[in-house]
């Protein structure tokens, strides 16, 4: 599930969404058509409708939950703080960056991810080989890939030996006896920390049976969290967490120097998608991070992934 | 959550909304955003997108009213209109207004 339908508007119907969606698209075609009647080609007034609608996703998750609306600018901070991380690395991005398509704006995921593996250096084995997968959208720009392609990628895949998906780090309320925080939290895969390469200081990791909605009542805390916020309770493994006012059982603790998909990510929990989400080809929710295999080149990855998207629709 | 701390900057944005639905028909985002542009020489520049936010939460307030609709070219688009409510919204937001600018003026003239 991603982090946007896990808030508070989780109530709401997902016709909503799709409404939105359509609404959406509307304006952009609209922006698009008066470009063209006055003599624009094609191609600049989709670049021109793009830039003047501004990020498609981030509108519409706001939309969808206005109270995200602070920490959409707590990422858009933390992205730009990325960015300028990111500056003083030359020439880094071609080493480990594996971008489907590089397109005008690239997407702040990518640098969050850098920001994490490389500039903090996590100790994580062979960070250079790991990567952030996105899509080149049919108009332009690059878009987390849909639960679908995936899935696709999975299959048709022969450079990565692993592949997980993660939603952005968001936010989620946190009730530890009569104390309630809000904190961040990343969403992910269970193949997720294998793809990374990390592994518990206690406790364990997810179960794949965990990734189905109903068994997915388990977090993960990273270690700092656990002895200032948690108070370093010795009994914390087993534990219930109410996430979201649900019950969590805490299951495990991740190392301190553990910071993806956010800096201030401290709790993990696993990613499911809703019914609507995970057959929509349409809803490109799932950034996906992967690692090559050994031997491979991020050269090699690129060609091969280009080819093979190209059976992909949307 | 408790209120966002750029709410005078919502509220602007509120108050450009209301004033472009105040003056018109039924319009959907992408007309109200070329109102806001023509009026304001494109002086104003406000991302498209960030309307949405706006309209969806006025629309709950009651300030707007939303109904689907088809544009000139045949695409499915919502439709905004102000409310009774939304009139007054925007008689209070201009008001608002009015204080701020005047109140910024005078600091501005004696500071």
């Amino acid at each position: 599930m991603s982090f946007w339908s896990r808030f508070k508007n989780a109530v709401r119907p997902d016709a909503l969404d799709v409404e939105l969606q359509n609404e959406v698209e509307t304006h952009i075609a609209l922006i698009e058509a008066d470009e063209i009647k006055r003599g624009a080609s094609p191609e600049a007034a989709r670049a021109y409708a793009r830039q003047r609608f501004g990020n498609t996703m981030v509108h519409r998750e706001v939309t969808r939950d206005r109270d995200l609306f602070a920490w959409v600018e707590q990422f858009v901070q933390d992205a730009r703080f990325s960015i300028r991380q990111l500056a003083r690395v030359p020439g880094f991005t071609l080493t480990t960056v594996l971008l489907l398509a590089l397109g005008i704006g690239v997407n702040t995921a990518i640098f969050t991810l850098l920001n994490s593996v490389v500039l903090h250096s996590l100790p994580l084995p062979d960070a250079d080989r790991l990567l952030v997968l996105l899509e080149r959208m049919p108009g332009g720009g690059d878009s987390p890939p849909s639960w679908l392609d995936q899935k696709d990628f999975r299959e048709q895949n022969h450079v990565l030996e692993s592949l997980a998906a993660f939603s952005y780090g968001s936010s989620m309320l946190l009730r530890n006896g009569n104390e309630t925080n809000r904190v961040v939290a990343g969403y992910v895969t269970p193949d997720y920390f294998s793809t990374m390469g990390v592994k518990p200081v206690a406790g364990r990791l997810f179960e794949t049976s965990e990734a189905k909605a109903g068994s997915d009542a388990v977090v993960l805390v990273r270690e700092d969290y656990w002895r200032t916020a948690l108070n370093g309770d010795p009994a914390i493994l087993g534990k219930q967490l109410e996430v979201n006012g649900r019950k969590c059982e805490v299951i495990g603790m991740l190392p301190e120097s553990f910071r993806f998909p956010s800096d201030t990510a401290v709790v993990w929990a696993p990613l499911v998608p809703k019914p609507n989400e995970a057959s929509n080809r349409g809803w490109h929710g799932f950034p996906l991070v992967g690692r090559l295999k050994p031997g491979v080149s991020m050269d090699q990855a690129r060609t091969e992934r280009s080819g093979s998207m190209k059976n992909l629709t949307q | 959550m408790g209120k966002h701390n750029n709410d005078r900057l919502q509220g602007t944005l509120d108050l450009l909304i209301l004033k472009a639905l105040a003056r018109s028909e039924a319009l959907h985002g992408y007309g109200i955003a070329q109102v806001i542009r023509a009026w304001s020489d494109d002086m104003l520049r406000i991302e498209d997108g960030s309307l949405y936010p706006a309209l969806h939460r006025m629309t709950e307030e009651r300030w707007l009213k939303a109904e689907w609709g088809v544009t000139d070219t045949n695409r499915k688009a919502r439709f905004y209109s102000i409310t009774a409510a939304g009139r007054k919204q925007l008689a209070a937001e201009e008001k608002n207004w009015a204080h701020l600018t005047d109140a910024v003026a005078r600091f501005l003239r004696f500071a």
